[in-house]
């Protein structure tokens, strides 16, 4: 089976209201999903994403249509809910946003894999074609989410979806996300 | 925008393919990690005749090159998972089910199999403003099920840690917990203000806080499992807090509610591990308050309780915060349990001798006016050391992981990946995830 992959990682500053909106959906109770389930999920997500462009600081996305890079980067994208390796271990205190002027700040990450040739993963290819010029800018970030409603998830073998922190209390400070564990993450122009 | 209000078609079927294999719902970070059993069968079977199609083209470098990888590498790659994640997926003895772990049968006593269902609730702080620095981590071991199924029917099927468990009461248990109890006695006099960290073996630093446990809230911290093949012998730890779950649950609606905290480390966390086909590694590494938090708890000075003075004083996974909370103005000394030892009335001390339990003040001058300090020699340099920051070691980000077997095509974990003969590797061949 030929896989492709598709992920987007987006730092927005500290949102309780995504928050609240987002941790229900995560929590849902039982441990099987159907495709339907999962796409409402992505796609419920997706749109509260979109939502708050104007919150977006940072980000990073994915698409390589090659089964071997696929099977290898796939990993990388949820070695922070595997390791938890991006949360903080210890709370950060209270976020203020509109108050003390303390920065907190939130990641949003998804990430699968897709069947190579299938609909949905010609789409996201379509959708993911971008000049490398443009590949950070908002406009890009907003096409690409706007497309995850295309993914026909009967033919994603492997997704994960998380968001740090889940509590407002633990949410990510400026230095976090000056550390190495978000370095990879590029400006949102 | 154009948002589709339905799935696309074929994507409404009532079936339920999607396993959860990953699920992280904490305070930092909250999501799930899936993987689709219907696409994962499909394409076992493609991949086996790929591996056939593969054998039969090898007389090209390329094809050659390929069939090493299909082949060689087993049709599988690594993968590194928590080690944790994959107890709870798949059991607590995870690529060693036909093994267990074993107790000192001179030590070990009788107890009620039923009490286990309320040990995480026993054992969890009363007081609030302590609960989230509690680890209910390892009281969650005993009756765990694997959350995954077994898909391989030559693999034994995991039992339930507690058919192996007993409770184990030790001499080195007795005494810390003596020792616990003298110093609940003398700190009694320090006032408010005053908290522990104990950082002994898992079984003594258990039996330390029941010894403390009617003065001090016990915060346990421990992090990992137990496994048949574990670096660190957490089924002793677990073992003991069996054994004194009845005190604790005691000494716990007998106690003030603003009890001062003792935070309960096991000192093994980071023992060392060098042979991965040997061993699993259920390392862990302490999360302890941070310097912020130890103000809101209105902390002022801390024991770091030590097993000796013998360096080093602190482990690497803590100096950090214990020198912080120093900077943050907090009093951070440390005593050794070695220290504590029976005196001419019988009784467990420090420093060994009536003398030596009056004087404590004069080591640690937290009462007014301080007596004159006895020499306690098994504790000069525990007295006189000050926490400071060491750095850390880059291996530690790998504490806790194990490199798993990972089926290339369906994404299925095969097993450890460390290979030794025997039954910790592949013997789970098969599970899904």
């Amino acid at each position: 089976m030929e896989k492709s992959i598709f992920a987007l990682e987006l730092c927005l500053r500290f949102d309780p209201t995504l928050s609240a909106a987002l941790t229900p959906l995560l929590q849902k109770p039982g441990e099987r999903r159907s495709p339907g389930e999962m796409w409402t999920l992505w796609s419920q997500a997706a749109r509260h994403l979109l939502f708050r462009k104007n919150a977006w600081v940072s980000g990073c996305w994915d698409f390589w249509d090659d089964t071997l890079k696929a099977n290898r980067m796939y990993p990388d994208w949820i070695g922070s809910l595997l390791r938890e390796d991006g949360a903080r271990a210890t709370p950060s205190g209270g976020n203020e946003p509109y108050r003390s002027g303390a920065d907190r700040f939130m990641t949003v990450t998804m990430a699968c894999l897709l069947i190579r040739g299938s609909d949905s993963e010609r789409k996201m290819a379509y959708v993911c074609e971008i000049p490398e010029s443009r590949l950070w800018h908002a406009s890009t970030f907003q096409r690409v989410l706007e497309g995850v409603p295309s993914i026909n998830f009967a033919v994603v073998p492997r997704a994960t979806l998380y968001m740090i922190p889940r509590d407002e209390g633990w949410a990510l400070t400026a230095e976090d996300m000056r550390g190495p564990k978000f370095e990879y993450l590029r400006p949102i122009l | 925008m154009t948002m589709p209000t339905n799935p696309p078609a074929s994507a409404r079927d009532n079936k339920n393919p999607f396993v959860r294999e990953g699920h992280a719902d904490k305070p930092g970070i909250i999501g799930s990690h899936w993987w689709n059993q219907e696409l994962a069968d499909a394409s076992k079977l493609k991949s086996r005749r790929q591996t056939i199609v593969a054998l039969v083209a090898g007389a090209g470098v390329v094809a050659a090159a390929y069939a090493a990888i299909v082949l060689g590498q087993d049709d599988t790659y690594e993968q590194t998972r928590r080690s944790l994640d994959l107890q709870r997926d798949f059991g607590w003895s995870f690529g060693a089910t036909s093994e267990t772990v074993a107790f000192d049968a001179l030590y070990t006593t009788t107890y009620a199999r039923e009490a286990l269902a309320r040990l995480v609730a026993e054992l969890t702080p009363r007081n609030g403003a302590l609960q989230p620095w509690f680890m209910p981590t390892l009281f969650q071991a005993p009756e765990a099920l694997p959350r995954l199924p077994l898909s391989s029917p030559d693999s034994p099927a995991p039992t339930v840690l507690a058919a192996a468990l007993r409770p184990i009461h030790t001499p080195s248990m007795i005494l810390a917990e003596a020792a616990g109890a003298a110093l609940a006695d003398l700190l009694a006099a320090a006032g408010n203000g005053v908290a522990l960290v104990v950082d002994l073996d898992g079984p003594d630093s258990v039996a330390l806080a029941a010894g403390l446990a009617d003065r001090f809230e016990p915060v346990f911290l421990f992090d990992n499992w137990p496994h048949p093949k574990g670096v660190v012998p957490a089924h002793l730890t677990l073992a003991a807090a069996v054994y004194h779950q009845p005190r604790f649950a005691q000494a716990a609606s007998a106690r003030s509610p603003n009890a001062p905290p003792v935070f309960v480390l096991d000192r093994k966390r980071l023992a060392p591990y060098s042979d991965e086909a040997e061993q699993f590694d259920n390392r862990w590494l302490a999360k302890i308050p941070a310097p912020e938090d130890l103000v809101k708890l209105e902390i002022k000075r801390v024991l770091y309780v030590v097993p000796s003075q013998t360096a080093p004083i602190e482990l690497r996974d803590v100096s950090g915060h214990l020198a912080g909370w120093a900077r943050s103005g907090a009093e951070v000394r440390a005593i050794a349990l070695d220290a504590f030892g029976p005196a001419e009335d019988g009784k467990v001390r420090f420093g060994g001798s009536v003398a030596a339990h009056e004087g404590f003040f004069g080591h640690y001058p937290w009462r007014s006016p301080a007596p004159p300090p006895v020499p306690v020699p098994k504790n000069d340099q525990a007295a006189a050391w000050r926490p400071r920051e060491i750095p850390q070691d880059p291996s530690d980000l790998r504490v806790g992981f194990t490199v798993v077997d990972v089926d290339r095509d369906t994404g299925a974990i095969v097993g450890p990946h460390a290979f030794r003969s025997g039954s910790y590797n592949r013997s789970s061949g098969g599970w899904g995830g």
